[in-house]
């Protein structure tokens, strides 16, 4: 391609700079598409309201206070109360505790399993890749939400047992994305080389393959984490999630539909939130996938 | 060697091509300042990879992606301006006045459609049994060895020289009087190359088109065209005759030929490089 | 032809895999329950020879392996045990409940897809304009709402607030069974039996779910064509399609579209399946009697039986769907055959 201006060019003065300013450069162009910037600031939001929660409410959202009950939004009570009279902006910035514990929990469990199980199945290939495919398979050919609901009503309900009800069912695709990712690495050529030098499976598998594989990983997670939290939120609003009292959103909203006619803030607020950092976790999702994998122009 | 008593069938005047890219480094220029005529002859535009041939023969048809500016002092199809035409008076020229060659056929064509159906569409206003007895008509035209079968193929059941005559049985077939042939040739066997050569030398005479031909292989375009434009970087280096070109006074047109492969007698010692100057790339033609 | 009979064998193969895999995952789950479940049918307060007569005739004595095996048999005869809360066979129960799912499940797809399908194409065309950037908002919208908050504001806001729809349940309390049931799909038997004002009825109860839920698939359809769209506008075939002189509109719809068909099935197939998920929230909501309301109120209930028996059903009819979309695309790219 003809350049206008001449190039200098200048290299990295170590893995780690290199590192760096491939990570400058991809903030800077996730920070340039004001929709990604939303979805970060939303996500720093969720953050924050999780630490900092008793400085953001001064009401504790396990107190209740029955003369206070059914309380329409106003200046003392951002988004009123509920049904025992405990003030629902306050339930809200504590559950953000709860949604993200639960995030957090099934990637903590699901992005290494699926790298494990990927890893292995697209690099030893035979018949290891597929009993592994077959499983993962299996657990696909599941609808998400179902498999989770059978697996907590199982179980009995609770936040723990709905994480790992969670998890069981979100693993499949991180699997098969790193499977892919895998298979197409396995005969790079920098592979052979290394294979030429001595180095064993496991070497090669973790040195070489896995940083490769992170980032479809990562672009995967942030579009999951979304169906995550509405997976979480479809159970609390079962009553598989979070038992009462703790302030779950999808709870929030199941017990808030009985007042849905003439108090319609207890159910609704608790959605807005969902709703909200859902939206910011997709935003962020497709920006970063916009940086890592950017597609091309149309003309018709 | 613009034509005094009429005007050529393709004009450009400072042709400019560039591409806003999607980093930092701003804008890359593909094409700085091309001038040439092109009348009823076959012209050649020989460069390497990324002189800008390619962005040069799109932007004469307006098929550059949105984010590619173009400006010419003079762009003109038969006194027709095509800077200043919106899209669907472009429609109305291309195809039936101007036509495309690409270089791959087997990619350029639609890989779900039967290549019939494909051919058949550059005929408008015909019905479907007209349609079909003019498209057979022009693969026969093409040599094509059993026109019947093409009819109902999908491309990938064809070999890429056959491809490519389709494709060209679907560019000749509404008549254009322009031809804008990218490599069309490069994506060949060479045995199947020469053949599809001579076919499109014969369509041109026959019927007294216009042909842009562009190719990186300047043995091949001194060979088949009248005469011959050297691009590098986005410009034009040297405008000559064919059979001029063993005069050739530029030192990057006299390197394109040395290095050129070819059977030598008795040749010893390491194969010629092209040795490059980049004054060339500061170097511009005007207008021939 | 002895090709195509080798993979169609080899497909119907790995289907019948996964489906054996299903059954044994919803095997295990019915015994990972912490509850015995032979005090579930008993009581706790039932004599100790009680419960030993019990455990043996519900084979719990078993090894597992038997145990397995004997749930296979019964599964693949269409057993799926009793309802513990009907003491119907829970077979029964799925077969009277399933077609209002499928009803709600066509009808929303039939609007993701007349509607998602056009909106991701025009945002595939006219990309970076504000067409696009509306239809994306729109798309994402749907990807990001919890679809059972989203129906309890489509009730409150059309149906409580607006009154522009009627309110929730399938039909009018007065106009249930009256319609002989041949398919169980109510629109489809009420004109079968010639009596529109049970149609009309029904399709006016239909209207709201129809629309929430359809919401969603075209959501996840628009957003699907416009990806493939825009992959297959910059391929090489659509600038031999402009440069041959051919109006946009032949060039998006007679060229682009056709390349896309195969994916789009996969697509609109997977938005099947998915809404037949998303039944499960939103059948509560509407008080629609299909099978997701059956395994919400069974779960409230720890009627495992029944919870499993749907979970099964719908995962079969997810499988059957994927092996469909699988024929399709055998069937319809040239370039497979």
């Amino acid at each position: 391609m003809t350049v206008s201006a001449q190039e200098t060019l200048t290299f990295p003065a170590s893995r780690a700079s290199a590192g760096l300013a491939w990570l400058c450069r991809v903030w800077r162009e996730l920070a340039a598409n004001p929709l990604t910037l939303a979805g970060i600031m939303v996500i720093v939001g969720l953050l924050v309201m999780a630490v900092a929660a008793p400085g953001m409410t001064s009401y504790d959202p396990l107190a209740q206070d029955l003369s206070q009950r059914l309380l329409p939004p106003s200046t003392a009570h951002w988004c009123g109360t509920d049904e025992l009279g405990r003030d629902i902006f306050a339930r809200i910035v504590y559950g953000a505790r709860i949604t993200l514990r639960i995030v957090l929990l099934v990637l903590a469990v699901v992005a290494p399993a699926g790298l494990l199980v990927g890893c292995a199945a697209g690099y030893l290939g035979g018949w290891v890749d597929a009993v592994l495919m077959r499983i993962t398979d299996i657990f696909l050919a599941f609808p998400k939400l179902i498999l989770a609901l059978a697996l907590v009503a199982a179980l009995g309900p609770g936040l723990d047992n709905a994480v790992i009800a969670i998890a069981l069912t979100a693993w499949p695709p991180f699997a098969r994305i790193v499977r892919a990712r895998t298979v197409s690495l396995r005969e790079a050529e920098f592979v052979q080389a290394a294979r030429l030098m001595g180095a064993g499976r496991a070497r090669i598998i973790v040195a070489h393959i896995v940083p490769l594989c992170l980032p479809p990983l990562v672009v995967r997670m942030t579009l999951e984490m979304s169906g995550i939290i509405l997976t979480a939120a479809g159970l609390g609003f079962l009553g598989l999630g979070a038992q009462p009292p703790l302030p779950e959103w999808g709870t929030m909203i199941s017990t808030g539909r009985a007042f849905l006619l003439d108090q319609w803030w207890v159910a609704t607020m608790p959605g807005i939130a969902i709703f909200v950092v859902s939206l910011g976790f997709n935003l962020f999702g497709d920006g970063l996938r916009d940086v890592l994998d950017p597609k091309t122009e149309t003309r018709v | 060697m613009r034509k005094k008593k009429k005007t050529p069938l393709l004009a450009v005047d400072g042709l400019h091509v560039s591409y806003s890219a999607h980093s930092r480094r701003g804008e890359v220029a593909a094409v700085r300042g091309v001038s040439f005529t092109v009348d009823r002859e076959k012209v050649g535009i020989v460069g390497e990879s990324g002189s800008g041939k390619s962005s040069l023969a799109r932007a004469v048809l307006g098929l550059l992606p949105p984010s590619a500016k173009v400006w010419a002092k003079r762009l003109s199809f038969d006194r027709c301006d095509l800077l200043r035409r919106n899209e669907r008076s472009m429609r109305t020229l291309r195809g039936k006045r101007l036509g495309f060659i690409p270089q791959d056929a087997r990619i350029a064509l639609n890989p779900v459609m039967t290549v019939g159906a494909q051919i058949a569409e550059a005929c408008s206003g015909m019905s479907r049994r007209a349609a079909r007895a003019r498209v057979l008509e022009m693969l026969e035209a093409v040599r094509m060895d059993d026109p019947e079968r093409v009819w109902g193929a999908y491309p990938h059941q064809l070999s890429g020289g056959m491809c490519q005559r389709a494709m060209i049985a679907m560019t000749l077939l509404p008549g254009p009087d322009l031809l804008i042939a990218d490599e069309p040739s490069s994506a060949l066997d060479v045995h199947v190359r020469g053949k599809i050569l001579k076919l499109m030398e014969e369509m041109t005479r026959e019927r007294g088109m216009g042909l842009l031909f562009i190719s990186h292989d300047i043995d091949l375009v001194g060979a088949f065209c009248d005469r011959i434009l050297v691009m590098y970087g986005g410009r034009i280096l040297e405008s000559l005759a064919a059979k001029d070109l063993a005069q050739a006074r530029h030192p990057y047109t006299r390197g394109l030929m040395t290095c050129a492969p070819r059977l030598r007698e008795g040749w010893k010692g390491p194969l010629p490089v092209l040795e490059r100057d980049s004054a060339w790339f500061g170097e511009g033609e005007a207008s021939p | 032809m002895m090709a195509t009979l080798r993979s169609l064998s080899g497909l119907l193969f790995s289907v019948s895999l996964t489906l054996l895999g299903l059954i044994a995952v919803t095997f295990f789950i019915g015994r990972v329950v912490p509850i015995d479940p032979v005090l579930a049918v008993v009581g706790d307060r039932a004599g100790a020879e009680v419960v030993e007569r019990v455990r043996v005739e519900m084979g719990l004595h078993l090894p597992l392996y038997q145990q397995f095996w004997d749930y296979l048999g019964h599964v693949l005869r269409g057993d799926f045990g009793n309802s513990v809360l009907t003491a119907n066979p829970v077979a029964e129960d799925i077969r009277r409940l399933f077609p209002a799912t499928l009803e709600l499940a066509t009808a929303a797809t039939l609007i993701g897809v007349v509607v998602g399908v056009p909106l991701g194409v025009a945002a595939a065309v006219w990309r970076g304009r504000w067409l696009d950037h509306v239809i994306r908002v729109v798309s994402l919208v749907g990807y990001s709402v919890p679809v059972f908050w989203l129906a309890l504001v489509g009730l409150l806001v059309f149906y409580a607030e607006l009154g522009l729809v009627v309110g929730p349940g399938r039909i009018d309390i007065y106009m249930e069974e009256t319609v002989p049931f041949v398919s169980g799909v109510i629109l489809f038997d009420s004109l079968l039996a010639g009596d529109r004002e049970v149609f009309w009825n029904a399709l006016s109860h239909l209207l709201l779910p129809a629309a929430i839920l359809g919401y969603f698939s075209l959501a996840y359809i628009a957003r699907m064509t416009r990806g493939f769209m825009i992959e297959q506008l910059s391929e090489e075939y659509i600038v031999t399609a402009r440069a041959k002189g051919l109006a946009p509109a032949r060039v998006v719809w007679g060229h682009a579209l056709g390349n896309v068909r195969v994916q789009l099935i996969t697509v609109i197939a997977l938005a099947y399946a998915g809404l037949l998920e998303g039944s499960v929230l939103t059948e509560t909501v509407f008080s629609w009697p299909g099978l997701g309301r059956y395994i919400t109120g069974s779960l409230l209930n720890a009627d495992m039986n029944a919870v499993l028996g749907g979970t099964l059903v719908v995962g079969a009819v997810f499988v059957g769907v994927n092996l469909l979309t699988d024929l399709l695309y055998r069937f319809l790219d040239p370039r497979v055959r």
